[in-house]
């Protein structure tokens, strides 16, 4: 049907199929310009943020260099000098790494409690899903604000606990959706099928059902990158977290506001940076989600 | 080794309905009310009804995909109704089940092979992959699909080949008994008949036992050898399918058999038309549960619950006016065709 | 015509060739995807936004549809073609008592409402009046009523607004009764979900004959019911027969049901006809090929078969479908011609219809 025929021998054999399927997403997915746009913007800035502290000396972020600040973009300084002399670039590249693990750490850790807790709940059942929920409902009501007010005052105010809030604000989300999914498919027949096979529930849940309903999750999450980005910045924009010799994009706004009638390239840039990426998430997101949608159609 | 393979001594199913902000019981849904039946070894058991009446329960319930209310459920001597899921496991590779929906019944995100062998894996028929993958393709070529489709997802497939790809996973594990759950009804005829003279050679091949469920009582009627009619959660007749057919004993069967359109416009019958609808399991009448709708009530089928009648040593039904009860031949044989 | 798809074009009709006469039981039988239901979609021309008629007329009474505008097929739909399909309930708003929605038919189009209620006003007072003397100071009132409805139906306007509800209720209670619902203003007041399924298709089938159209199409209105309801519903349809004077196309999978109720049946694969003849004829005497392994597919319920005859293969993707004639792959007696040609309709028996090249057709082109 597919292809050129099955070819007769080993691993190009089993995985055929699956290989005929990811030409098929990856052929939808070029079908939208904005989109596909949009995800190799994405992608690249998150190869830039890994790449970053290998182009840019990250020593800069300590350095005072009062001669140099302020400085209006120019030969050297291609996005001018923030209060301290720093290259505002450098410090972007710098803090995009920062950023964007952070993104990434939060939105990974809040989708694998959720696997984990999601899962766990959707397919047991009864109490243990019930008491889950209401867990997950007071979760939920925790403003984040607040909460990190909380945290930074008991804590004390640093990235790590900045992250740590934010997981907490977020996994509830991820729990409620794959208990939801889990919930779903475990009425389908094909379920049924498969215990009336004597095929162990575990191995079920594993290894059927969890491959099944992790499309829409992956849809989730990658949508959620782009939120998740802002609102760690606005935190960031609001003191918690970096402290002045941390480069972080949040930051960066806050003091370039400061000096926002005689330098305004130390919030533009910055300010910048942040909207873009967080537009380049959403559309690899969105893209994800058209692709895998028509798809779970089947 | 007896000749019985499969008891089954009053099952009940019910479904409590729940309601209210607690979450009371404030009913049952009666699914199957008291069934018994056994089929013998070899044999393919037909077990007939409306929308209701219980039938595909019996089968999930049988197989404890649902959990029974209360009853026996003997297979092979033994009482599974009452096993532990970990005894319950060497009968999960014994007795099998092929679904009604075959675009539900297969993972879609699992190869057909994948499907084919890990039941086998899990019931530890074969360790060798080779050797899996061999007896997978065997499989696939029995049910009259080819090798490569074994590389393929079920969504590239027709109702009518996924229902084989199904049949092929039942057999993957050398069962001896397989209730085939309304296997055809979402498939035209055509592939129907493919699909039953499937199989009706699988069976007579590998020697199967087969529980055949479906409201289509031309189909039942020839893959079947004797032939249980359900109404509400009963079975209100059972009989060698000669006998239910051209003999009916039980008003309900001889409305069921009547209604049928027989694709032949030669015979245009005076048929017994039922009047009301189908009631509910939720609301069972008191006494037979068919008086309602029974032109031949009379005040006992009010009162009284009718024990199943031996109208033959073959033959019972379950209506108090059984042996008195003289219906005309449901289906006249046509002159012609003979 | 053709469905525009992501996937290609849809070929669902292939040239589509049929008369219904007038009172006529007509089948349509086919399996899945042959254009049965498409073909009930055309007439009506309630298509899809993505379907395309490419060519063809269907004439109406001498009046061809496709030419018509918009509104004037609402015009049509509303009085002269009724559909019912084969679930009910999402056929019928929920929210809505069934009453309500077979009056709405009625209030759709005031004139013919009042119209048809005072004939049937006439009727009835009539009747009345001639159990009354002249003496009687009844006898004079009901002369006047009888004369109000006169005048309404020579002058052709229609009953004050109150007079329309009114009317329109009660011509449903009429219609309800007429598909023997016991207890019609009972049922008139119930929601759709309070209903038996059976009790919901004759509902269905109540509003679709309200305004007395000139054809019913009924798309598998029994494939959803248990055998016993189906027998129900068929035994009503042969009932009002003759009280009603529509052409009925019954559309099925079934074969049985043709064979108790049609009086003529075409058989379609394909988004072709390869088959119509009468009834009895064409159980007698399946010509094509296809007919034949359809009959013989059944499982007899009168007598014994070892194996069922099946036809091999399955239906073909309308998307590339077969060259020529689109059941040769799977015909057991396909020559060269039948892979390079369709087939023509030919009259191969008087009043039976074939497209095989088996019975002819072929020409030296």
């Amino acid at each position: 049907m597919k292809g050129l025929g099955t070819p007769r021998t080993g691993w190009r054999r089993e995985l055929g199929p699956f290989i005929a399927e990811t030409r098929y997403m990856l052929d939808l997915f070029k079908g939208n310009k904005l989109v596909l746009s949009g995800s190799i913007i994405a992608l690249a800035i998150i190869a830039l943020a890994g790449i970053g502290p290998y182009i840019v000396d990250p020593k800069i972020a300590g350095r005072v260099d009062l001669a140099n600040r302020l400085k209006a973009p120019s030969q050297g300084y291609v996005f001018g000098t923030d209060e301290n002399g720093r290259d505002i670039l450098s410090m972007m590249l710098l803090a995009l790494r920062l950023d964007i693990s952070a993104t990434l750490i939060i939105v990974a850790g809040s989708l694998a409690i959720g696997l984990l807790l999601g899962a766990f709940a959707g397919f047991i059942g009864g109490k243990v899903d019930e008491a889950l929920m209401r867990i997950t409902d007071i979760f939920l009501a925790f403003p984040t604000l607040i909460l990190a007010l909380a945290v930074a005052a008991v804590l004390g105010r640093n990235l790590n606990n900045l992250i740590l809030t934010l997981l907490i604000v977020n996994w509830p989300g991820y729990t409620r959706l794959l208990r939801g999914q889990v919930l779903a498919e475990k009425e389908k027949l094909y379920v049924e099928a498969l215990r009336s096979l004597g095929i162990a529930r575990k191995r079920i849940i594993l290894r059927h059902i969890i491959p099944n309903t992790i499309y829409p999750v992956i849809v989730a999450a990658t949508l959620d990158l782009g939120g998740i980005l802002i609102t760690f910045a606005a935190l960031g924009f609001l003191g918690f977290g970096a402290g002045p010799f941390e480069p972080e994009l949040g930051r960066m706004v806050a003091i370039g506001s400061g000096h926002l009638t005689i330098a305004p390239w130390l919030i533009t840039f910055p300010g910048l940076m942040i909207v873009f990426t967080s537009l380049a998430f959403n559309l690899m997101g969105d893209g994800l989600r058209d692709i895998l949608d028509p798809r779970l159609r089947r | 080794m007896s000749d019985e393979l499969l008891a089954v001594k009053n099952l009940y199913k019910y479904f409590p309905i729940k309601g209210g902000i607690i979450g009371r019981t404030r009913g049952y849904v009666k699914a199957v009310d008291g069934v018994s039946f056994s089929i013998r070894r070899g044999e393919t058991f037909g077990l007939v009804g409306e929308s209701g009446c219980g039938k595909t329960t019996v089968g999930r319930t049988i197989l404890r995909l649902l959990e029974p209310t209360s009853g026996e459920v003997y297979y092979d001597g033994v009482n599974i109704a009452k096993l532990k899921p970990k005894e319950l496991r060497p009968y999960r590779r014994r007795t099998q089940m092929v679904f009604q929906d075959p675009y539900a019944s297969l993972d879609p995100r699992q190869t057909v092979k994948s499907a084919l062998i890990e039941p086998m894996k899990v019931h530890s028929i074969t360790t060798d992959s080779a050797e899996a993958t061999e007896r997978a393709a065997e499989l696939i070529r029995l049910v009259g699909l080819n090798e490569d489709h074994l590389y393929r997802f079920p969504h590239e497939f027709s109702g009518g080949q996924r229902q084989r790809i199904a049949v092929a996973r039942a057999l993957a594990v050398n069962p001896e008994f397989m209730v085939l759950d309304e296997p055809t009804s979402f498939l035209d005829v055509s592939v129907q008949a493919q699909i039953l003279n499937l199989l009706t050679e699988l069976r007579r091949r590998f020697n199967l036992t087969y529980l055949f469920i479906s409201h289509n009582l031309s189909v039942i009627r020839h893959m079947s050898g004797r032939i249980g009619v359900m109404y509400l959660g009963r079975i209100v007749e059972v009989a060698d399918k000669k006998e239910i057919l051209n003999y009916p004993k039980h008003p309900y069967t001889y409305a069921l058999v009547s209604a049928i359109p027989i694709p032949n416009p030669e015979i245009r019958r005076e048929r017994i038309i039922l009047t009301g609808d189908v009631p509910s399991p939720v609301a069972i009448p008191s006494g037979c549960r068919f008086h309602p709708r029974c032109p031949y009530m009379t005040e006992k089928c009010v009162r009284e619950d009718p024990p199943f009648i031996q109208v033959s040593p073959e033959h019972l039904a379950a209506c108090h006016y059984a042996l008195e009860l003289q219906f005309e031949k449901p289906i006249p044989t046509p002159a012609a065709s003979k | 015509m053709i469905f525009h798809t992501y996937a290609g074009e849809v070929k669902a009709l292939d040239g589509i060739d049929l008369k219904m006469r007038k009172g006529e039981f007509f089948g349509l039988v086919g399996e899945s995807g042959c254009g049965k239901s498409v073909t009930a979609l055309c007439i009506s021309r309630l298509l899809p936004e993505n379907a395309e008629i490419l060519d063809g007329q269907i004439m109406l009474k001498g009046e061809d549809l496709l030419r018509k505008t918009n509104n004037e097929m609402r015009e049509v739909r509303m009085k002269r073609i009724a559909m019912v399909f084969q679930d009910p309930m999402t056929f019928l708003n929920p929210v809505l008592t069934i009453g309500q929605q077979i009056a709405e038919v009625y209030l759709l189009e005031p004139k013919g409402l009042s119209k048809e209620y005072a004939e049937k006003k006439i009727q009835e007072l009539n009747g009345k009046l001639k159990t009354l003397s002249e003496e009687e100071p009844e006898y004079n009132k009901l002369k006047k009523h009888i004369e109000g409805y006169e005048t309404i139906l020579a002058s052709g306007g229609s009953l004050p607004k109150k007079g329309l509800k009114e009317a329109a209720w009660e011509l449903t209670v009429d219609v309800l009764r007429m598909v023997r619902l016991a207890d019609p203003e009972r049922i008139a007041k119930q929601y759709p979900h309070e209903l038996s399924g059976g009790m919901r298709q004759r509902a269905m089938i109540a509003m679709a004959l309200a305004r007395n159209p000139d054809i019913f199409i009924a798309d598998e209105i029994t494939t959803a019911l248990d055998v016993t309801v189906q027998a129900q519903i068929l035994a009503l349809l042969k009932e009002l027969r003759k009280e009603i004077g529509a052409s009925i196309l019954i559309i099925t999978h079934d074969l049985g049901i043709v064979a108790q109720i049609c009086d003529r049946v075409a058989v379609m694969y394909a988004g072709n006809i390869v088959e119509l003849a009468e009834v009895k004829e064409i159980f007698r005497n399946p010509l094509h090929p296809y007919t034949q392994g359809l009959i013989k597919a059944i499982p007899p319920l009168e007598r014994e078969v070892e194996a069922l005859d099946s036809i091999p293969g399955s239906v073909p993707d309308l998307i590339y479908p077969p060259p020529g004639c689109r059941f040769h792959p799977r015909c057991a007696y396909a020559f060269d011609a039948c892979k390079q040609y369709k087939p023509p309709l030919i009259e191969a028996a008087p009043s039976h219809f074939v497209e095989c090249f088996l019975y002819g057709g072929l020409r030296n082109e």
